[in-house]
């Protein structure tokens, strides 16, 4: 008897020394004011900028990353990588003693091992794999540089053992992997998500290994993050992570000021000399990885011509739109390739502005009254603070020319979804690149299968481009493929399927005290490494 | 009083059928899907389809298919919103406790300084009551998003004293068990609620002010003028006569007789009040009803807006009715105007 009450105490005591440790820690830790609602919490099925913020660098690990000041490839869930002689199989060890998220719903009853990398990766590249075709089946980064064409076959060498066989050899594979869509998902959530009936909760309710796991969600409002208390890796720094989803740029300075913010994400270039006001606020700015460009679409006559696309490009006074929209917060694009970028040409002439030329040339094309579309992007993006305000300079420019150009602008969502069925004459877009390989910047971009996924803007295939493309991801040695993406940069000059305007930079507003690396020049925010300085 | 009662009640269904027929004829003309507009569901299978056909009666006539409707509604469906692909009335019960935060705080604080300073205003005494008449009608003339916008710069950014935006900070992880935040922070037992109180008042502060502006100044100016007409009636002049202290004139007897017009006053400008609540959610990303109405509208989601401007038009509708009712109470004569 006095056993039992002994024991009953000492659970009672247990149970409650264990809540107390969960105990919510109100007032302590870090709200982040971000720009919009994640559309999924599954980076796989997305390239938006928002939704990658708020799921991957937080709640998922992936099998390599890069080191954001190396540049090199560091372990993350794979603590070892070989490549077979003939680049076509990458064997990769796994981590062991990995632990999945638990949730209300779901607990973990085996850590992470090779059946959760088959899994994931299967989903994206397998259309029989009952998970593809859950929450749309549209993969678009994976698809645009084509992964399923690129694995031949997985293969499970044992738990912790597993080779991805490639058709052909590609440099930038691991690249690819390292990117903050590759990320690992658990099969065992998977398994019960589909026997419940409920497969679309996996990229709704997310489990993952991450450092912090998902406690609630509630849309326009906030995203709020705990720590996972067995996350294998370098603990979370904080207590709680908060989204606070803040859509007007204006009321996260607002918020910064009044510091309900710690950290505001992409204060318009007007507002940072604002926030520049307050001792005890930063900007943070990195050069970013990206690329604002007018993409010309080449299946509409009279922009067939590359002789039509030139004239247009050389009426652009890139110059202007660097005082006028980014406040030169920005460099002028050349090539696709932002100067940061290891692939970078230096010697590469930048495009000359001659409107005479320009005339010249619309004329030897044999037009005379020339009346083009422009779709300009209602909000503002990394690489582009305002594109309607771009359209508007470009519209003065070519009417220097004699070319009319109408403004067109939709609601985002519209926008994105218009986009694909490919009605324009022109638009003005961008990218942002999410690896450091320089192939990120083309295949996305401009190659014929990126036709298929809908993020070949210019609606350009051009064989010869595609094939030096291939040639470069096919190439292991630098200095060759440096040499390959030189080319690749003039036939763009020479063929213009798109004009490159500007490499932004990324910026963000914190409070002084918070210290630590948060923008990368890849990928999305990080929280992972932060921490409060007195 | 009972005939005065059902006539008000005969004109609450009236209106509100006239309202729900608005919406109905809006959901029908609106851009997109009937079916989706009316329940929310986007892409809806075969299978819902048909069945929500049936449910809605899309197939009978124009008059079943309204019927239908306000069955639907009135029950308490108010369909699926298309942003989220949650039920409606989850995501309005989620946000109205917030405005009613906010809205009764600024109406008692209305009245609070409202009453005292109209009866201050009605004297005849001094330079106040001129200042405070000078002061009513500049403050009238001022419209809500400029004294908002206002003091959100002088002491959200400038003096950096107040928050000027948001309801609380998030790091404090209220559970939601009223919606009203400062119940629900009291009925945690979190060690830092004392902290959380406090900043969840400061949040208060500015909105609820500008909020409260424009009620205190129509209470101050109907006060005073009821108490002017009041103060001349003769039973006032005959206590006078007889010696009862002033205070006591005003206090117990013009007083009240005046309360009954700014009631009324007030019903009338609960239009006014709630385009107020929304400017003011709206520049203070106050997350109420009005910035989801908003983001609602925004996002194109049909349903969630005739849902969301429903239930605002609908309680505008019955707390009129009540004022009335309230007022038919204080003041006996009104109940002879049955046809009021």
């Amino acid at each position: 008897m006095a056993i039992t009450r002994y024991l009953l105490a000492s659970l009672t005591l247990f149970w409650l020394v264990g809540c107390g440790g969960d105990q919510p820690q109100g007032g302590s830790g870090l709200v982040y004011c971000s720009e919009g609602n994640p559309e999924t919490f599954n980076p796989q099925l997305t390239t938006s900028g928002t939704a990658i913020d708020a799921t991957a660098k937080q709640l998922y690990n992936r099998l390599l990353s890069i080191d954001p000041t190396s540049g090199e490839l560091v372990p993350e869930l794979a603590t070892a990588w070989s490549v077979s002689p003939d680049g076509l199989a990458y064997h990769f060890t796994l981590r062991q003693g990995v632990a999945f998220h638990s949730t209300d719903t779901f607990t973990p009853t085996r850590p992470f091992n090779a059946d959760d990398v088959l899994f994931s990766f299967g989903r994206v590249i397998d259309p029989q794999h009952p998970y593809h075709s859950v929450s749309g089946g549209r993969y678009p980064y994976f698809q645009s540089i084509g992964l399923a064409a690129q694995i031949a076959r997985m293969e499970r060498r044992s738990d912790h053992e597993v080779v991805f066989h490639l058709q052909k050899p590609n440099a930038s594979f691991l690249a690819d992997l390292a990117t903050d869509f590759a990320i690992l998902l658990s099969a065992e959530y998977g398994e019960q998500l589909w026997q419940q009936g409920k497969p679309t909760q996996l990229d709704n309710q997310p489990v993952g290994t991450g450092p912090y796991r998902l406690s609630r969600y509630l849309r326009n409002r906030y995203v709020r993050y705990r720590p996972h208390p067995d996350y294998w890796g370098e603990p979370a720094p904080l207590d709680q992570l908060v989204f606070d989803i803040t859509p007007s740029s204006t009321t996260r300075v607002v918020k910064l000021i009044g510091g309900d913010c710690d950290v505001a994400a992409l204060p318009q270039i007007s507002e940072l000399a604002v926030i520049q006001r307050y001792d005890d606020l930063a900007v943070d700015t990195r050069p970013g990885l990206n690329v604002a460009f007018w993409a010309f679409n080449t299946q509409k006559p009279p922009l067939d011509d590359p002789r039509v696309r030139r004239a247009l490009s050389l009426a652009v006074d890139k110059r202007r739109l660097l005082t006028t929209v980014y406040q030169n917060t920005a460099v002028i694009g050349k090539g696709l390739l932002p100067p940061i970028s290891w692939a970078y040409d230096p010697s590469l002439p930048p495009f000359p502005h001659d409107p005479y030329r320009a005339r010249q040339l619309l004329e030897s094309a044999g037009i005379s009254e020339l009346e083009l579309d422009v779709w300009a992007m209602p909000i503002g993006r990394i690489y582009n603070p305002n594109a309607i305000k771009t359209a508007e300079i470009l519209q003065q420019d070519m009417a220097n020319i004699g070319v009319k150009l109408n403004i067109v602008s939709y609601d985002w969502g519209g926008f994105i979804s218009k986009l694909e069925h490919a009605e324009y004459d022109s638009v003005l877009i961008g990218w942002a690149a999410d690896n450091l390989d320089p192939d990120n910047f083309f295949t996305p971009l401009l190659s014929c299968d990126a036709l298929i996924s809908g993020s070949n803007r210019a609606r350009w295939c051009d064989p010869e481009f595609d094939a030096l493309m291939a040639q470069a991801r096919a190439t292991e040695d630098r200095e060759a493929r440096k040499a390959i993406y030189r080319k690749l940069e003039r036939r763009l000059q020479s063929q213009v399927p798109l004009l490159p305007l500007a490499h932004a930079s990324r910026t963000l507003g914190r409070q002084r005290h918070w210290q630590g690396p948060i923008l990368h020049t890849t990928g999305g925010v990080d929280f992972t490494r932060i921490r409060k300085e007195p | 009083m009972l005939i005065y009662l059902l006539r008000r009640l005969n004109l609450l269904v009236l209106t509100a059928l006239v309202l729900l027929g608005l919406l109905y004829i809006a959901s029908l003309k609106m851009p997109g899907d009937t079916l989706t507009n009316l329940s929310g569901v986007t892409h809806p299978s075969q299978e819902q389809v048909a069945r929500l056909t049936e449910r809605y009666h899309l197939d009978g006539n124009g008059l079943q298919g309204y019927l239908a409707f306000v069955r639907q509604r009135l029950t308490g469906d108010f369909g699926l919103s298309q942003a989220s692909g949650r039920p409606v009335l989850n995501e309005l019960l989620q946000v109205i406790p917030a405005t009613l935060e906010l809205t009764i705080l600024a109406l008692l604080l209305a009245l609070l300084v409202g009453i005292p300073l109209g009866v201050l205003a009605a004297g005849r005494r001094g330079p106040l009551p001129n200042l405070l008449w000078g002061g009513t009608l500049l403050g009238f003339s001022v419209p809500t998003f400029w004294l908002g916008l206002l003091l959100m710069l002088t002491f959200g950014l400038s003096l950096d004293a107040l928050p000027a935006s948001g309801r609380i900070n998030l790091l404090y992880d209220v559970p939601f068990v009223t919606g009203f935040m400062l119940v629900d922070i009291l009925l945690s037992d979190a060690p830092w609620r004392w902290a959380a109180l406090w900043d969840a008042i400061n949040h208060l502060v500015l909105p609820t002010l500008v909020l409260a502006a424009l009620p205190c100044f129509i209470v101050i100016r109907t006060i005073r003028a009821a108490m002017l007409a009041e103060m001349d009636k003769n039973y006032i002049r005959a206590l006078m006569a007889r010696g009862v202290p002033r205070y006591r004139l005003v206090l117990s007897h013009a007083l009240p007789n005046s309360l009954a017009p700014m009631l009324r006053l007030l019903s009338l400008q609960l239009g006014q009040i709630a385009s107020g609540v929304i400017i003011v959610e709206m520049i203070f990303t106050w997350p109420g009803i009005g910035s989801w109405l908003l983001a609602a509208q925004y996002q194109g989601d049909h349903t969630a807006l005739t849902g969301g401007v429903l239930v605002v038009a609908l309680s505008i509708i019955v707390l009129t009715i009540l004022l009335e009712i309230a007022q038919a109470l204080l003041n006996p004569v009104i109940r002879k105007e049955i046809h009021g």
